[in-house]
């Protein structure tokens, strides 16, 4: 009996003690990545990466490394630094122009095997990302992380993360889209308007206010200021709205053999600065006011979605919401003959909430 | 033929619950998406519940087996066969619930090697929990009951994760529904019919549940078979609202990468817990079912529980270490899942079968004596 209390103690000191020995890294002895860049130079994948280097001084500094492949990208970059790269922190990806216009491909399927990422922010950038990134250096690491997020929360950027990117990548009836980053003329970094891809491939790129009207009609969340241009009893004046919440739907109905897409969008503004020949306490002034907004968002809407059709790309989903609906759907026979056919409405109710404190 | 047990060592039917449920979750769960998805696609979930109604017939079933005076699978298979030929067949019961216990193990440690340690060696963490399960059994049959118990309790809350990936949610990827074939369907719950495997250790830990009558046990047996089928039709249900149908095909892990995505303020990455949380799930059924390894021996030869348990475990280690390439693994899974599915929704009917007509020239022959 005392022999056999004794090997199971001896059990579970054993595999408590052996569980120490699992292998370990030490915080302040590897590289954390906070950002990476990929473009496509002479051939070859370029990555910048920009990590805090806490070991030397309080600033992130970035390095550049060149390989034919992403996994040994990997390692050309822990060859210029004393300790090994980890992935694990990366919180955003930024892809050059011309890897964009080459395919990124390559890039995702090999990040999309590495169980070490998380869900992390994609990006593009018009220009190249060592360029972004070199930009930045003097900010804290994770300043271009926070710029996406609150321009994600408030100020009208549709969704992008790596969740997201596998749905439109590897999900039929959708394109990818992203967030494009550009260094303006004052030297700033930006967020402005956003990417579509065809398959891995950029194929357009659309401004400030259609990225916001392709929020609405994609996101959930439908934060962001429209402006618009109001012409109203003989005055002119171009008003900014902020939208605050709202629901978007889209269907399908058939007109004369050819599918008709109908999008309808219900939204929640607040209006505050107006200029003084507007009174909203007239019900003819509030109604006029209204129409014109609502007019305004359907006809851009309209313009947008045939601006998607022309290109060939859907970052909106019309296949994936079609396919909900038709049994027999085939992404090519989608994209051939029936995409390039459709004819669009948009329809916009326009509740407003709030008007500010002012008179 | 009956045994008898002491009542020291007997549980409550209550437990029976606890047992059923701990038995039947294990490594499956965190992939069998891909696999379930290849026929019946969005209608999958269909197939979870043609599989979770056949699974209660065959409870019923086995419930059958064990009336009367054969009250485990040893008794029954010398009932049916005669001594010789019944323990042959419990010889390969046995070979069968020692696979099972190796697949969920090899199958824990790969995820371990791809999740969270790449570089450490399978031997090392078989030894680490070859001395682990080696304590929990030679314990005896209460503590392992304590253990399900414990390891259906603790890592329940689990389940309230799946508020994460609904905020992500989309409907859309459920439509068009009702859109598959019978055989699409039913290809599918072949499928899922391994997830539900493990419930038939009851052939022989039956005895060692104590129940002024049958009814109880069979009761909380069903209702832990229930449990099972509930919380694998919320993560069916979740991860296809979460993940279209062409990104499934292309997650080999969809249960972890949705964790992915659960996000506290002080933890960032929660697969990491997760993964060693599920150790304290995939324990009991790999207990479980050595234990019922040795007590099919001892049943069948009388060799003593502590060296069957301790010549099983090294063939464990042993075994899993030489799984070296990252396809064999799948194959076990894949060989271990087609022995099961035979076993359990083929050979037990029939055994069934063959005890009735067993009964019947029994009676006759009485009726023929007297």
């Amino acid at each position: 009996m005392m022999n056999n209390t004794f090997v199971k103690m001896g059990c579970v000191i054993l595999s408590l003690i052996l569980a120490g020995c699992v292998p370990h890294n030490t915080i302040d002895e590897v590289s954390l990545m906070h950002n990476i860049g990929f473009d496509k130079e002479e051939e070859m994948l370029k990555a910048s990466v920009v990590y805090p280097n806490y070991a030397e001084s309080d600033n992130p500094a970035l390095i550049t490394a060149a390989a034919e492949n992403p996994s040994s990208l990997q390692e050309e970059l822990s060859h210029k630094s004393q300790f090994p790269f980890e992935i694990g922190q990366v919180r955003l990806l930024i892809f050059g122009d011309k890897l964009s216009r080459e395919g990124l491909a390559p890039i995702l399927d090999t990040i999309c095997k590495d169980p070490k990422i998380g869900i992390i922010r994609i990006v593009i950038t018009d220009g190249s990302p060592d360029l972004l990134l070199r930009k930045t250096l003097k900010e804290s690491p994770l300043f271009l992380m926070n710029l996406i997020e609150k321009s994600i929360e408030n100020e009208g950027i549709p969704e992008t993360d790596l969740h997201l990117m596998y749905d439109q990548f590897f999900g039929s009836g959708i394109d990818m889209s992203f967030p494009n980053l550009t260094v303006d003329s004052k030297e700033n970094v930006k967020v402005d308007g956003m990417g579509i891809f065809k398959d891995d491939k950029l194929a357009l790129r659309i401004s400030e206010k259609e990225t916001f009207l392709l929020k609405l009609m994609t996101d959930a969340n439908k934060r962001g200021v429209y402006s618009f241009n109001l012409n109203m009893n003989g005055n002119k004046a171009n008003i900014g709205v902020r939208i605050i919440s709202g629901k978007h739907k889209v269907k399908f109905i058939k007109d004369n053999l050819k599918e008709k897409v109908k999008v309808s969008l219900n939204l929640n503004v607040e209006l505050d600065a107006l200029p003084e020949w507007i009174n909203l306490e007239k019900e003819k002034d509030l109604k006029l006011l209204k129409n014109a907004l609502q007019k305004s968002i359907s006809t851009e809407a309209e313009i947008l979605l045939k601006k998607f059709q022309a290109n060939g790309v859907d970052p909106i989903g019309i296949g994936r919401r079609y396919k909900a609906n038709h049994e027999n759907y085939s992404e090519l026979s989608f994209y051939d003959r029936i995409y390039p056919g459709m004819t669009y409405d948009a329809d916009t109710k326009i509740t407003i909430r709030q008007t500010g404190v002012g008179k | 033929m009956s045994v008898k047990v002491e009542k020291q060592f007997q549980v409550s039917a209550f437990f029976t619950f606890f047992l059923i449920h701990s038995s039947q979750t294990g490594i499956g769960i965190l992939n069998f998406q891909s696999q379930v998805i290849k026929d019946a696609e969005q209608d999958a979930w269909i197939s979870l519940i043609i599989t979770w109604v056949i699974t209660h017939i065959i409870l019923y079933i086995i419930f059958k087996l064990l009336d009367g005076e054969t009250n485990d699978l040893v008794a029954v298979h010398q009932y049916c066969f005669g001594k010789t030929a019944g323990s042959i067949m419990s010889v390969l019961a046995l070979v069968y619930f020692w696979l099972a216990s190796l697949t969920v193990l090899r199958a824990y440690i790969e995820v371990i090697q791809i999740w969270v340690y790449p570089t450490i060696k399978t031997w090392q963490l078989c030894f680490i929990f070859g001395l682990t399960f080696y304590y929990i059994i030679s314990s005896g049959f209460r503590s392992l009951t304590g253990f399900s118990f414990w390891g259906v309790i603790l890592p329940a809350f689990l389940f309230f994760l799946i508020y994460f990936p609904l905020k992500h949610m989309n409907y859309i990827n459920l439509l068009p529904a009702f859109s598959h074939s019978l055989t699409e369907l039913f290809l599918s719950s072949k499928a899922y019919a391994l997830l539900f495997l493990g419930f038939e250790w009851i052939l022989m830990y039956y005895p060692f549940i104590r129940s002024s009558n049958n009814k109880d046990i069979s009761k909380w047996a069903h209702l832990g078979n229930m449990y099972t089928f509930i919380i694998y039709l919320v993560i069916t249900l979740v991860s296809f609202l979460y993940f279209n149908q062409d990104v499934l095909k292309h997650l080999p892990w969809p249960t972890l990468m949705m964790v992915k995505v659960v996000m506290f303020s002080f933890l960032e990455r929660f697969e990491y817990i997760f993964v060693f949380i599920w150790l304290l799930v995939i324990i009991s059924p790999i207990c479980i079912s050595l234990w019922v390894c040795t007590r099919i021996a001892k049943r069948t030869f009388s060799i003593p529980p502590k060296a069957t348990l301790l010549f099983l475990l090294i063939a464990e280690m042993i075994a899993s270490v030489n799984f070296r390439e990252f396809r064999s693994t799948d194959y076990l899974i894949h060989f271990t899942a087609n022995a099961g599915i035979g076993f359990v929704y083929v050979y037990l009917p029939l055994l069934l079968i063959i005890k009735w007509i067993k009964n019947h020239f029994m009676k006759n022959r009485l009726n023929k004596g007297f």
